[in-house]
C-alpha cells in the first residue's frame, strides 16, 4: 500500500498537467459559453422570453453556468494536490537520504532516524478529502445542471407564470438552492487541500529540524581527518 | 524586537491554517443559510415573490439571502487568506531552519575555510509585508462588507413590485442600488488583489528557500575544494 502510495506521489508532474488542461479546457467552455450568450441577447426582449428556440439557448447558456465552475476547481485541485505530492516526495527524500548518511557514518556516530511523522498521514487525508469534495461538487453540479436545462428549456414567461407547488418552480427553488451550498463544497475542498499543503511543509520542517539537531552531534562524534591536521 | 515577533508568529503556523479552515467551514454553513432561503424564496410564484410587502416572511427570506450573500465572500476569502499566510509562514520558518543548520555546520568548519554566513536576503523581510498587506486586504474588505449589509438588508426589504422596480430616477431606493452595484465590484477586486498579496508572498518566500539552498550549495563545494587543496 506504502509503495503504490510512493508510486502515485512521483507522479505528480502528470497530475499537475492533467489538472492544468481541465483549468485550458473550462476556459475555453467558457469562451464558448459567452459567445452563446452574446447570440442570445442579440435578440430583443419578447423573442427572448416567448421563443422556445431561444429557450434551449438559454438552457445551454445556464446549465453551462452551473457545472463550469466545478470543472474549473477540478483543475485547480489537481493543481494543488500536484503541489502536495511534490512536498511529501520532498519529505520522503529528506528521510532517506538521512538514512543513507547515517548508514556510511561509523557506527559511533550514528543517530538514529525518526518515525515519519504524524503530519505527512495528515497531508494524505486532507489532500484525498479536499479531492474527493470538489469530485462530489463536481457531480452534484452536473446533476444540478441538468434539472436548469429543463427548467430554462421552457420559454421565461412560462417558469415566470408557472403556479405554486408546479414542477417547474420546484426545479426553479432546487437550481437557485444548490447554486448556494455547492458554492461553499468548491471553497471548502481548496480549503483542505491548503490544510494538506500546510501538512507537508510540516513534514519537511520535521526533517530540517531533525537535520539540524543530529547533524551537529555527528560531526562532533566523526573521527579527525588526518590529512586535513597533517597539512596544517 | 520586530523580527522576534515575525518568528514567534510564524512558529504558530498551524494555528493560522486551523484558524483559516474553521473560518471556511463557519462561511460553508452561512452559504446553507443562503441555500435555503433561495429555495424557500424561488418556490414561491413569480407574483407572489415580487409582491411581498415590506416585513412579510418572503421579504425577510429575501433579505436574508442577500444579506448573507453580500458578505459570505469576503468572510470566506478571510479564511483562505489565513490558510495562504500559513503557508508562507511555513516557508519561512522552513528558510531560517536551513540558515541556522548551515551556520551551526559552518561553526564545526576550520576558520580559513568557512565563507561565514550571508546577509538575510532582502526576500526574506519582504514576503512578511507582502503576507500582512493580503490580510490587510481582505480584512479590510470584509470590515466594508459588514458595514455595508445593513443597506443591503434595506433595500432587499422593500417590495419589488410596488417600491424597488417603479423607484423614479434620484430616489434613495436607487441610489442605494447605484451604490451597492458599485460596492459589490469593489469588494470582488480587494479580495483578489488581497489573494494576489498572499501568493506573492508564496512566491518570494520559496525564493527565499531557493537562494538558501543555492548558498548551502556553493559553501559546501567551496569546503570541498579547500579540504581538497590541502590535502
Amino acid at each position: 500500500m506504502e509503495k503504490m502510495v510512493q508510486s502515485m506521489m512521483k507522479r505528480f508532474p502528470m497530475i499537475i498537467g492533467i489538472g492544468f488542461m481541465l483549468v485550458v479546457l473550462s476556459v475555453i467552455i467558457g469562451a464558448v459559453n459567452a459567445s452563446t450568450a452574446a447570440e442570445y441577447y442579440a435578440f430583443e426582449k419578447a423573442s427572448r422570453e416567448t421563443n422556445l428556440e431561444l429557450a434551449e439557448l438559454l438552457a445551454g447558456i445556464e446549465s453551462t453556468g452551473i457545472w463550469l465552475p466545478y470543472f474549473k476547481f477540478l483543475g485547480l485541485s489537481m493543481i494543488l494536490a500536484g503541489i502536495t505530492m511534490a512536498l511529501g516526495v520532498i519529505a520522503t527524500r529528506l528521510q532517506k537520504l538521512g538514512m543513507e548518511v547515517m548508514s556510511i557514518v561509523p557506527p559511533g556516530a550514528r543517530m538514529n532516524i525518526p518515525p515519519r511523522p504524524r503530519s505527512a498521514m495528515w497531508m494524505r487525508i486532507w489532500m484525498i478529502l479536499g479531492m474527493m469534495v470538489i469530485l462530489i461538487g463536481f457531480v452534484v453540479s452536473l446533476s444540478i445542471a441538468g434539472t436548469a436545462f429543463t427548467v430554462y428549456s421552457n420559454p421565461v414567461v412560462a417558469i415566470d407564470s408557472a403556479s405554486s407547488g408546479s414542477a417547474l418552480l420546484n426545479g426553479l427553488s432546487a437550481v437557485h438552492s444548490a447554486k448556494g451550498w455547492l458554492e461553499g463544497f468548491k471553497f471548502v475542498g481548496v480549503a483542505f487541500l491548503f490544510m494538506g499543503i500546510v501538512n507537508g511543509l510540516a513534514t519537511i520542517l520535521v526533517a530540517l529540524k531533525f537535520q539540524k539537531q543530529a547533524l551537529p552531534q555527528v560531526v562532533d562524534k566523526l573521527p579527525a581527518v588526518p590529512s586535513a591536521t597533517a597539512g596544517d | 524586537m520586530m523580527e522576534n515577533m515575525q518568528k514567534m508568529m510564524m512558529k504558530r503556523y498551524q494555528m493560522f491554517a486551523w484558524t483559516g479552515l474553521i473560518v471556511v467551514l463557519a462561511a460553508f454553513y452561512f452559504s446553507l443559510q443562503v441555500a435555503g432561503a433561495s429555495g424557500d424564496f424561488f418556490s414561491a410564484t413569480k407574483v407572489a415573490r415580487e409582491g411581498a410587502q415590506m416585513g412579510s416572511a418572503l421579504s425577510q427570506t429575501n433579505v436574508t439571502r442577500h444579506t448573507l450573500a453580500w458578505w459570505v465572500p469576503s468572510f470566506k476569502f478571510v479564511g483562505l487568506g489565513l490558510m495562504l499566510g500559513a503557508i508562507s509562514m511555513a516557508l519561512g520558518l522552513i528558510a531560517t531552519t536551513l540558515r541556522n543548520l548551515g551556520a551551526e555546520i559552518m561553526a564545526k568548519w576550520p576558520a580559513e575555510l568557512n565563507p561565514g554566513l550571508p546577509n538575510k536576503p532582502r526576500s526574506a523581510r519582504l514576503f512578511p509585508l507582502l503576507m500582512l498587506m493580503g490580510w490587510f486586504f481582505l480584512a479590510i474588505g470584509l470590515i466594508i462588507a459588514w458595514a455595508t449589509a445593513g443597506s443591503v438588508s434595506w433595500y432587499w426589504g422593500h417590495s419589488i413590485s410596488s417600491e424597488l422596480n417603479p423607484a423614479g430616477p434620484g430616489s434613495n431606493l436607487l441610489q442605494t442600488l447605484g451604490n451597492l452595484v458599485v460596492l459589490e465590484q469593489w469588494l470582488a477586486i480587494l479580495r483578489f488583489v488581497g489573494m494576489g498579496f498572499l501568493f506573492t508572498a508564496i512566491t518570494v518566500a520559496l525564493t527565499v528557500v531557493i537562494r538558501t539552498l543555492q548558498h548551502q550549495e556553493l559553501s559546501l563545494a567551496q569546503f570541498i575544494k579547500g579540504r581538497m587543496g590541502k590535502e
